[in-house]
């Protein structure tokens, strides 16, 4: 039994950096286009772009300037500093003031000529080098250095590199480490993410965790109840549930909600206030009546399945009840499908429903996921993604011991 | 002898029709025509189901919605039957390392919450029927990989198979020849469960902002009459033509799957 648990464990660990490389395909490796670019829209400057691709970790490093210098023929340091608002203070290492030139006003030309004019230490000669993007105005230069404290440094200006991409691999291990450390970083607006998403995630559980306890009970005993009776109550059951499935889930949770939230007026419209027990009712009922009718299919058809083993037959011509034949007969042999299936829709509690979450404004995983989806936020989607997978594996896991421990040929099969 | 399944077939039939009458410009080419004044009317005879918020005949954009429906069903249930194909061949015919390849990425796209990675793939890519098949492709392969992979790895032992790959027959045409016929059902079968699971999908999508925008999709549909309260003020026409025309095209499609799985004898 260790062996199996060790086995299946280091089977869902592959499977976890598998994760990590799908996610890497869809976000960063450019197969969905430029991330930065999608992230801040189509009119953004370089700068905002720069910026976005050092978050996001495209670049190792970014220079927000435009500007570039070099001090000949000298391995001392100074400093370009931009002090008291737009003005430039060229300063020896010591912090004594070499030279400063005011920037107010000033484009791009005037500046260049500002620089070549400042007084520099004897035998000393400045080399600047204006790089006018075509997305960073001449005008912002002055804000863009305001501020800024700019080595200037003796060594070649390849060194000073305006932004040094990092090389894809480099990116994909930096990535995953981060992942793998649970290190998800900041979303658009700043915010870290990792407590975003456990207190979003409970609330997520508490919509989730009720309606599919619910729904799942329901739909074992409606299976168990079409197979004891058979005939016409399965057929029409099946008939039923076709149609209930053809119809699309926002149409149930849009009528639903119009008519018992809004014309009968049982349940509040939509919200998120204490206590949220008010506004949870109507989504988990919602939601049941959704979830219901495909997983009654689901386990109509598994435990089906195992009612066309012969000792179903036999137990019967036994003249064994039809209700012990399904408690005692057909249900025990069913656990192991059972608790797959169970543990399948596990991670799916965790995001709740995106649909159902956005409908009723319950600020779950599921609704910061659609937000996030809008914004393309990728860190944040990014985040609750790999979280999910490893949810899922963990709970595959479990799954899989637990089968193990039910059925031991289970476990002969996949060690 | 059970009772041939007429109805369904017909109904499908009659979509199909109607989907290409719309592709060809026969049938409601004028959805995009507005009528001041005539915004948010209830259905009547002029407009058997009511205009929209701009004016527009709804029933000219429903019937327009079976081809996107088609369309993006189609495209979108053919790439994941494709790729769910290929990979589950190759997986079942080479065994060894490539098998273990394919089952490892299936289970990493697998371990992904479908949903998720769809919005997320779909959000990625931006607007439009492209990204949106591709989307719901990336995701929806992994199912048909499975079974296709389980059952040509019982093809590939029986008798008929080794019979052909003794006498060289390439493995190209072993796949195609041999295998392909007894996996045509259950292909078929994928193939229509995929094709209205990409059709709701298409729905849920525009529904979050992240699918078609400027498209007289069904989903679009059902995203305005969300964004607009269309319920809130009693107009519940939209959202019903929608709705109902997609669920007129689901249930045949599932009726059709349910029988063809209680006539395949269960091995």
């Amino acid at each position: 039994m260790l062996r199996f648990a060790l086995h299946r464990l280091i089977h869902a660990l592959s499977l976890a950096l598998g994760v990590v490389l799908v996610l890497f395909l869809v976000f960063e490796s450019g197969l969905t286009g430029d991330p930065a670019q999608r992230e801040a829209g189509r009119h953004s400057s370089a700068r905002t772009l720069g910026e976005i691709r050092l978050r996001l970790g495209l670049f190792e490093s970014f220079e927000a300037t435009a500007l570039r210098l070099r001090v000949e023929g000298s391995a001392a340091r100074y400093f370009l500093e931009a002090v008291d608002g737009p003005a430039l203070r060229l300063s020896a290492a010591d912090d004594s003031e070499i030279s400063r030139v005011e920037l107010a006003g000033l484009d791009l030309a005037a500046l260049h000529n500002s620089l070549a004019q400042l007084e520099l230490p004897q035998g000393r000669s400045l080399w600047t080098e204006l790089r006018a993007d075509p997305n960073l105005p001449a005008a912002g230069l002055a804000s863009a250095l305001h501020g800024a404290r700019l080595a200037v440094d003796h060594r070649r200006t390849a060194d000073l590199g305006w932004a040094q991409e990092r090389p894809a691999w480099r990116r994909f291990l930096h990535q995953s480490a981060a992942l793998l450390r649970f290190d998800f970083g900041s979303d658009q607006s700043g915010q870290a993410i990792a407590p975003q998403l456990w207190q979003r995630g409970k609330r997520s559980l508490a919509l989730a965790l009720p309606a599919f306890v619910l729904g799942t009970v329901l739909a074992v005993a409606a299976a168990l109840f079409a197979l004891s009776r058979r005939g016409w109550t399965d057929r029409s059951l099946a008939w039923l549930s076709s149609l209930m499935i053809s119809v699309s889930a926002l149409a149930t949770i849009l009528f639903l909600r119009a008519l018992l939230a809004g014309k009968l007026g049982w349940f509040p419209v939509a919200g998120w206030e204490p206590p949220h027990a008010n506004y949870l009712m109507l989504p988990i009922l919602t939601w049941v009546a959704i979830a219901f009718w495909p997983e009654y299919r689901l386990y109509r058809a598994l435990l089906g399945q195992q009612a066309g083993g012969g000792y179903l037959t036999a137990a019967r011509a036994r003249g064994v009840g039809e209700a012990r034949l399904m408690r005692r007969h057909l249900l025990p042999n069913a656990w192991v499908a059972l608790i797959t299936q169970a543990t399948l829709a596990l991670p799916f509690l965790a995001l709740g429903s995106i649909l159902l979450e956005r409908v009723f404004a319950i600020p779950g995983l599921g609704s910061m996921v659609a937000e996030a989806a809008l914004n393309s936020d990728q860190a944040l989607l990014r985040a609750v993604a790999f979280l999910l997978a490893l949810v899922y594996l963990a709970a595959q896991w479990l799954g899989d011991l637990l089968c193990g421990l039910a059925d031991p040929r289970y476990r002969e099969a996949r060690a | 002898m059970k009772r041939q399944p007429r109805g369904w077939i017909l109904l499908l039939g009659v979509w199909l029709v109607l989907a290409v009458a719309c592709q060809l410009g026969w049938l409601a080419a004028d959805w995009r025509s507005q009528h001041d004044g005539a915004e948010f009317l209830a259905p009547s005879a002029a407009n058997p189901l009511g205009t929209d918020h701009l004016g527009r005949d709804l029933l000219a954009q429903t019937l327009q919605g079976s081809r996107i429906a088609f369309l993006v069903g189609s495209l979108a249930a053919g790439a994941a039957v494709l790729i769910g194909a290929a990979l589950g061949l190759a997986a079942a015919w080479y065994r060894g390392p490539v098998d273990a390849l394919c089952n490892w990425l299936s289970g990493a796209v697998a371990a992904i919450p479908g949903m998720l990675l769809v919005v997320v793939v779909a959000a990625l890519l931006g607007h439009g029927l492209l990204p949106l098949c591709t989307a719901f492709a990336v995701v929806s392969w992994v199912g048909v990989y499975r079974l296709v992979r389980a059952e040509a790895r019982r093809l590939v032992d029986q008798d008929y198979v080794l019979a052909a790959r003794a006498c060289g027959a390439p493995p190209l045409r072993l796949m195609l020849r041999h295998l392909m016929p007894a996996l045509r059902p259950m292909l078929l079968a994928q193939f229509s469960l995929a094709f209205v699971a990409a059709i709701k999908a298409e729905a849920v999508l525009s529904f979050l902002g992240v699918g078609l925008a400027e498209q007289p999709s069904w989903g679009r549909m059902i995203a305005d009459a969300w964004a607009l309260g269309d319920l809130e003020q009693g107009r519940w026409w939209r959202l019903a033509a929608a709705s109902g025309a997609l669920a007129l095209l689901a249930l045949p499609v599932y009726r059709l799957a349910d029988r063809a799985h209680e006539q395949t004898p269960t091995a």
